[in-house]
């Protein structure tokens, strides 16, 4: 059994969780609910009730650097369901958003994050999807942002203002990701 | 402040908590109107199948309250009714009431059911929670008060079969609606409560057949309910093999603005669990819940049992949802606490609904003025629960809060005493004292018997055959008349029974019908109407006894009956009759113990005009409340303490006496004598009522190094170092372990206070330091009511709950100078170091040492834990077997302060019941000694449970037994007993038990 000192504990878990829009972390009284009945928890470990627990306790390490927050399929299943309407799918978008600043984003969002960064969209548009689509008679690209140039420049604007480019590693002058 | 105050009161609502306020009432010199908008008195607790936690028949015990009522001369039922309006002030109340008609006129209907039996139109069975039928015009269950039909006008077709079949011509379609003015002094709120309509939360599924809500299933499991008490499940009418209970069906949910705690739901789930698994022995239970909150007296054991004995499964777990597979079966999914998803199947699935407060409420709050909290219950002060903020106006029962009955029936009580204080001055001036004519002498004459045999409607009849009964009656030695009766017990067949008294010169009455237990009364006093001493009556139970337990056996039980009949008329041959003396009585009261529950029950008992003796073994008043600094709410106890000690010791109508100590009580109801010490010095009282409220204490715990570091203290010591400034905080980290002493082996009760005390503390810690951290380390957080709100409130302060399991305790070391606490956290089961600045222990509530000590005394029986046990654990919470003696406060058991203050009313309220009375009445019911035979033995002395018997020297100079008539309770073992048969009990006489057997053996 793992043994947790919690003077330890990251005090300012709960705190940055409530500024990053999960308000009602701390309303949670570990009844369960949001873990039965969640899709993703019956296919894989995931537990919505265990990383409530810890943002709660503040054990930063256990739950920012781990896989789980990013599982969540934002069903809001729990949003609903939640008696003490505690919003844990707010609270699981807010863990992300913490981790996210302290580097733990996963690559596979990093890789997504920088893909809409350069195209315009989370998938970029293959060469042998665009021979296809003509031939269908549709135009090469579907009616996205990646079609119209002056869309993605104001997405990079968004990505260079908001900091989401410091937060995935992007570097704007070989526009891809570093690291 | 009106001058001439009104010796009447107005109760609203007629459940448990109305009627037990009307009676007492009633009993204490006022009169009352008890008012409902239902056809009949009885609320919820009429429909509950068994009662937690001693699984009494819910309807054998509110019956005879049912009866009370209805025959009491100074309750007048407003049945059907509805407050319009009040005005006045109080003191002097005008209340405004619609009558609203039942087309039936209440004056002419026997309540004889035949209207029903013709009546083409089905309609649902409210009573029955809509789960079968019922007629247009119907009674809503066989023991309704009033017993009369009610017909739905909206729903009649209007064909007049009723009107045909109506004997007494009580059916008239024509009635309307009318309005009456009342005056009265004050008003007593007891509205109830609503279960929560599960339609709300649509994923429970409630449309599904076999989803029940929890009083649904309470009907199933009821004998009078829509399957005569099988227990099926509803879409294949099988027998369930499964069956689980989802706790906290709207209750503790934020979501639907139902953030309090419904108090009752887990003991009652627990209960329909025991229930059903002793109807189906094989069927498994579940209950899901989150915390079990079983704090009440005797319900930790209960859920023991529940664990143990009956193998109920108990799931800690939150269930989100009810599914239902595409065959129709019911199942759930839930994480267990291992953390691993399970899906089970059930094939009945009971929703757990939670208290919410009855329709109206509104409305009845702006007719009354009165405020509402913010879930629509009636908003009451911390310490004072009783008081709706309105003068004149108070309130009792689950519209305060939700809870049980016994605290229910101690705050109908509770609510009486307040009311009859306002118009204490006015007390006797509106009632009526039932005056009966002069006894008949029936000495020298022969036994002339009349046998009445009751149908109870199809009750008795349906089974039974009466007219044979009848016609056997007429054959026996005595008998001079006989007759069936459709309802013995109607009001009209007490007129028709005393004219046949009179016309037949009767001197012995026998009514062959239900139970002596609910009815005997009744029909007593209709043979005083009638010039017969009571005692000349006596009844055959030819319903529970024949037609009940013998239903599929008519020809059976109609020969059981024959001999039932000539058993009693056996005996009422030999009946004499029995003269009572009203015994002289001291109109005083003494009080024991002045914590905050003596000091209220003191100073409510001045307001009722009665002198008290305040008695404290302490130099100082204030008990256990001198250690409580801080509430829930924000109030001050420290303020209360001052005030009411201030209020005692300044009252002229309380002897205060502090440092006091009693060494003997002598004497009976309304004679008490009472010696006390104080410093050595001597003194006798004389009362008429005692009221015991010793308190309990703080238990000191041997757990947890506590006495081995200053820095571990209990709640108690926390709250006088915090209060007196003597602890700073400030970026500290302050832990407390819930049930330190409480739930164990040796004390395996829940203690109920620590839970709220845990987290008020936790708040007063963190509102003044917040950046101080609090951890509660806790087996189940018990935070009922409207606690869970304060619970809330600390975890949204930052509050740390941790779980931990009674197998599983937390852990303290000292490493050096540094405390450490380490706890195994339940859900990630991952151990976690805390290391405190201060360590606070909720140590248990113990009896008070003295306990023990008192019950000697008093000859008052303790629980197996050292509490006083009251007389009744459901309907007299504050009464003790013994008469004259009332109980509050912690010597019951653990409570908080509003509850105390309750049960202190409630105890007032009770022993006024005895007080206003002019003279103690003695029974007729009791035993004697024949001292010529008496061979002193002592025997009886023994035998008695109540000490009655004493042995003395008698005028002839022989040691003799003597039984004081007014202590005897004619329980009769003292007669069994003595080896002599020199004691014979009143109406037991051994000669008329022998006729009785020589009858049963004769055919």
């Amino acid at each position: 059994m793992e043994v947790i000192e919690l003077k330890n504990a990251d005090r300012t878990l709960p705190q940055r969780v409530k500024e990053f829009g999960g308000i009602d972390l701390l309303a949670c009284y570990q009844c369960g609910t949001c873990s039965s009945d969640c899709p993703v928890g019956t296919e894989f470990f995931f537990r919505i009730r265990r990383i409530m627990r810890k943002a709660a306790l503040g054990l930063s390490e256990q739950v920012l650097p781990a896989k789980d927050i990013w599982c969540c399929t934002t069903c809001f299943t729990c949003f609903d369901r939640c008696p003490q309407d505690a919003k844990p799918t707010d609270v699981i978008l807010a863990l992300r958003r913490v981790a996210a600043r302290e580097g733990y984003t996963p690559q596979a969002s990093r890789n997504t994050s920088a893909n809409i960064t350069k195209f315009g969209h989370a998938v970029p548009s293959l060469e042998e999807i665009e021979k296809k689509r003509e031939a269908m008679g549709l135009p090469a690209r579907p009616p996205t942002a990646a079609t119209y140039p002056e869309a993605i420049r104001e997405i990079q604007l968004i990505v260079k203002k908001r900091g989401i480019a410091e937060i995935i590693r992007f570097n704007w002058e070989k526009m891809e990701l570093e690291g | 402040m009106s001058e001439d105050k009104i010796g009447a009161v107005l109760v609203v609502g007629a459940g448990i908590a109305g009627m037990q306020s009307a009676l007492d009432l009633a009993d204490s010199g006022f009169k009352v109107y008890l008012l409902t908008e239902y056809p009949s008195i009885g609320g919820y607790m009429a429909k509950l199948d068994k009662t937690f936690p001693t699984n009494d028949c819910a309807m054998c015990i509110i019956s005879p309250k049912l009866v009370d009522v209805a025959g009491h001369p100074n309750i007048e039922l407003l049945t059907n009714c509805d407050l319009l309006e009040l005005s006045g002030e109080p003191g002097s109340f005008k209340a405004r009431i619609r009558k609203r008609t039942r087309y039936v006129d209440e004056e002419k209907c026997t309540g004889c059911g035949s209207c029903i039996s013709v009546c083409p139109v089905e309609i649902l069975d409210g009573f029955n929670e809509n789960l079968r039928g019922t007629k247009n015009i119907f009674i809503p269950f066989p023991q309704a008060v009033p017993l009369k039909a009610t017909r739905r006008k909206e729903t009649c077709m209007g064909c007049g079969l009723c009107k045909v079949v109506c004997e007494s011509g009580a059916i008239d379609f024509n009635l309307t609606d009318s309005e009456i003015t009342i005056d009265i002094g004050s008003v007593v709120l007891a509205p109830g409560y609503k279960t929560f309509d599960p339609e709300l939360m649509k994923e429970y599924r409630y449309d599904h057949p076999d989803v029940l809500r929890s009083i649904e299933f309470e009907r199933f499991l009821a004998p009078t309910g829509p399957t005569g008490g099988h227990v099926i499940k509803p879409s294949t009418g099988e027998e369930p093999k499964s069956i689980a209970w989802i706790q906290c069906v709207g209750s503790r949910n934020e979501r639907l603005d139902r953030g309090y705690c419904s108090s009752v739901c887990c003991t009652y789930a627990i209960k329909e669990a025991v229930i059903a698994k002793e109807h189906v022995p094989d069927l498994s239970c579940t209950i899901f819940y989150m915390d079990m909150r079983t704090f009440g007296k005797g319900f930790e054991e209960y859920y023991n049992r529940a664990k143990d004995e009956y193998g109920i499964e108990f799931i800690r777990c939150r269930v989100p949802s009810v599914k239902v597979r595409t065959d129709g079966g019911l199942f759930i999914r839930y994480e267990n606490e291992e953390g691993e998803i399970e899906e089970r199947e059930f094939d009945v699935v009971v929703l757990s609904v939670g208290f919410q407060p009855p329709d109206g409420n509104r409305e009845l709050a702006r007719i009354l003025g009165i405020d509402l909290n913010k879930f629509g219950f009636c908003e009451t002060g911390e310490f004072t629960p009783l008081e709706t903020g309105r003068e004149g106006i108070y309130v009792c029962g689950a519209f305060v809060e939700p809870k049980d009955i016994p605290e229910t029936v101690a705050q109908g009580s509770g609510a009486s005493a307040k009311a009859s204080a306002l118009i204490s001055t006015s007390r006797h001036t509106q009632v009526t004292e039932r005056e009966f004519p002069p006894e008949r002498d029936v000495s020298g004459e022969l036994p002339r018997i009349g046998v009445f045999v009751c149908h109870c409607g199809i009750n008795i009849a349906s089974v039974v055959d009466v007219l044979a009964v009848v016609e056997y009656a007429k054959t026996l030695p005595g008998v001079v008349y006989a007759e069936n009766d459709l309802y013995a017990c109607s009001q009209d067949n007490q007129k028709h029974i005393q004219e046949v008294i009179k016309e037949y010169n009767l001197n012995r009455v026998i009514v062959a019908s239900c139970s002596p237990r609910t009815h005997e009364p009744l029909f007593r006093n209709t043979c005083r109407e009638a010039g017969l001493n009571p005692y000349l009556f006596e009844m055959a139970n030819i319903r529970d006894q024949c037609s009940w337990v013998h239903m599929h056996e008519p020809e059976k039980a109609t020969e059981k009956a024959k001999d039932l009949v000539r058993m009693a008329v056996a005996k009422a041959n030999m009946l004499q009759p029995l003269k009572t003396i009203p015994i002289e009585m001291n109109h005083e009261c003494m009080v024991i113990g002045g914590g905050i529950a003596g000091m209220t029950a003191a100073s409510e008992m001045t307001r009722q005009g009665y002198r008290v003796y305040l008695i404290e073994k302490e130099a100082e008043l204030g008990g256990n409340l001198r250690s409580i600094r801080y509430s829930l709410s924000g109030e001050d106890p420290q303020e209360l303490l001052r005030r009411m000690i201030e209020e005692v010791e300044t009252n002229p109508m309380i002897e205060v006496m502090k440092s006091t100590t009693i060494d003997s009580i002598e004497g009976y109801i309304g004679n008490f004598k009472v010696n006390l010490s104080r410093n050595g010095e001597k003194r006798e009282i004389g009362c008429g009522v005692i009221i015991v409220a010793t308190g309990a204490e703080e238990y000191k715990p041997k757990e947890y190094l506590y006495g081995e570091d200053e820095r571990i203290v209990t709640q108690h010591e926390f709250e006088e170092l915090m209060d007196e400034g003597k602890l700073d905080l400030s970026g500290k980290t302050v832990v407390m372990i819930q049930c330190v002493g409480s739930r164990e082996e040796e004390r395996t009760y829940c203690s109920r206070v620590c839970c709220a005390t845990a987290i008020k503390n936790s708040i007063v810690i963190k509102e003044n330091y917040p950046d101080a951290d609090v951890y509660i380390l806790y087996r189940d957080i018990r935070a009922y009511g409207f606690k869970e709100e304060y619970y809330r409130r600390a975890r949204d302060l930052g509050v740390i709950f941790i779980r931990y399991e009674k197998d599983e305790k937390p852990e303290v070391t000292k490493d050096g100078d540094l405390l450490k606490v380490g706890v195994v956290d339940q859900l990630l089961k991952e151990k976690f170091i805390i290391e405190p600045d201060l360590l606070v222990l909720s140590a248990a509530t113990i009896p008070a040492a003295d306990n023990p000590r008192i019950s000697e005394l008093l000859k008052l029986p303790l629980t197996e834990h050292g509490f006083f046990l009251e007389a009744h654990a459901k309907l007299r919470p504050v009464d003790f077997a013994t008469d004259g003696v009332f109980l509050c406060g912690l010597a019951h058991s653990p409570k908080l302060i509003g509850e105390t203050v309750s049960q202190a009313c409630a105890a007032v309220s009770r022993a006024c019941t005895v007080l206003s009375r002019p003279f103690i009445e003695s029974e007729g019911t009791i035993a004697k000694v024949n001292e010529l035979i008496c061979s002193g033995c002592g025997v009886c002395v023994a035998a008695c449970p109540y000490e009655v018997p004493e042995l003395v020297v008698n005028e002839r100079g022989a040691l003799v037994a003597r039984i004081n008539e007014a202590k005897c309770k004619g329980c009769g073992v003292c007669g069994c007993g003595c080896p002599s048969s020199a004691i014979t009990m009143n109406h037991f006489m051994d000669m008329q038990i022998m006729a009785q057997i020589d009858a049963f053996g004769a055919t």
